[in-house]
């Protein structure tokens, strides 16, 4: 069982950090009635953060990142996320293995 | 049968079916951090008090760049920020709780505890058995999983070969399809998605998601303000 000082630290910033949006959500948000900008800002949020990860993940590394992500958009039309998951993961080991 | 058991089974038989993106997340979550360099406990750890995968697994990407502290809470509070959106709704559902389980719920809400909950709310009030059958079985799958995630991860020598880097994207994938689907959500996610590549070639390392997924929110907020201009003058 390895503790590290610098792990335990972050570890702890992240909790407390995910924490507060569930509690600030509670407390503050519940209470106040956001404006229709503000509110379409907000409910953006989960789609940009997830496009800003995954758009450069999947165009700036290479071919077998591009092809795999390709394939699990198209697999994840239709399947559920464990089948998207392994597909992707397949599909890169695959393609690094065929074009590296 | 009480009540409250039949509220928890009634939680726990909406769950079932979904069981298998968190059997399969957090065996994700506890192989990449093992690879990134925190202990098996740490890992476990992690899970335990976190209780949110995204955010996790962004936190660990910027886990050793220059002002980590820093990095680690923008990254969780970017692809968390939208707990605060739902337990605002879910709060306005739960009032009849006490306290203690009030923040129980909150403090431990997770995407389907609170989609289940508002389905649930259309028909008859949400109880605390009732999304505690949601949510103690994603919470010790979760935890577990990461366990056995872990400790397998620390026996395979090379994961890119396997691709087991590349299912973090798998499951970000599967998380932005609904999103994606939704009318509107294109603009937003072509504004971040290439603000986000001009920032990560541009040499912004850590910081390119936060900035990405700004331009996006901007955009929404545009798009908003463009709607309410046109609504004004008929």
């Amino acid at each position: 069982m390895t503790m590290d000082p610098y792990n335990l630290t972050l570890i702890l910033l992240v909790t407390l950090a995910t924490f507060a949006m569930r509690a600030v959500g509670a407390v503050v948000m519940a209470r106040v009635e956001l404006g229709p900008i503000s509110s379409a800002a907000f409910e953006a949020m989960p789609v940009a953060v997830l496009t800003a990860v995954i758009a450069p993940a999947v165009l700036t590394q290479g071919w077998p990142e591009a092809i795999a992500g390709g394939v699990a958009v198209l697999v994840g039309l239709r399947a559920p996320t464990a089948v998207v998951i392994v597909v992707a993961m397949a599909t890169v080991a695959a393609m690094r293995h065929l074009l590296g | 049968m009480t009540a409250g058991k039949q509220e928890f089974l009634d939680g726990f038989r909406l769950v079932l079916p979904i069981l298998v993106a968190p059997i399969s997340f957090s065996f994700i979550t506890g192989a990449t951090s093992v690879q990134k360099g925190l202990s098996a406990f740490e890992a476990t750890l992690m899970s335990a008090s976190v209780f949110a995968g995204g955010g996790q697994l962004l936190a660990l990407e910027v886990w050793y760049e220059p002002q980590a502290w820093l990095l680690v809470m923008l990254a969780a509070i970017s692809i968390n920020v939208r707990f605060a959106l739902q337990a605002a709704s879910v709060q306005r559902k739960i009032n009849h709780f006490t306290p203690l389980q009030r923040w129980v719920t909150i403090a431990t809400l997770t995407d389907p505890a609170w989609g289940m909950s508002e389905v649930r709310h259309l028909s008859r009030q949400v109880t605390f058995w009732f999304i505690s059958g949601i949510t103690v079985p994603i919470y010790l799958i979760w935890v577990f999983g990461t366990l056995a995630g872990a400790l397998l991860g620390n026996l395979i020598d090379d994961p890119a070969k396997l691709g087991l880097d590349f299912g973090f994207i798998g499951i970000f994938i599967a998380l932005a399809l609904p999103f994606w689907k939704r009318t509107g959500a294109l603009p937003v996610a072509v504004a971040s998605g290439a603000v986000a590549i001009a920032a990560k070639l541009a040499g912004f390392a850590a910081l390119y998601v936060f900035i990405g997924a700004m331009a996006g929110v901007a955009m929404a907020g545009f798009m908003a303000h463009r709607k309410a201009k046109r609504a004004q003058t008929p």
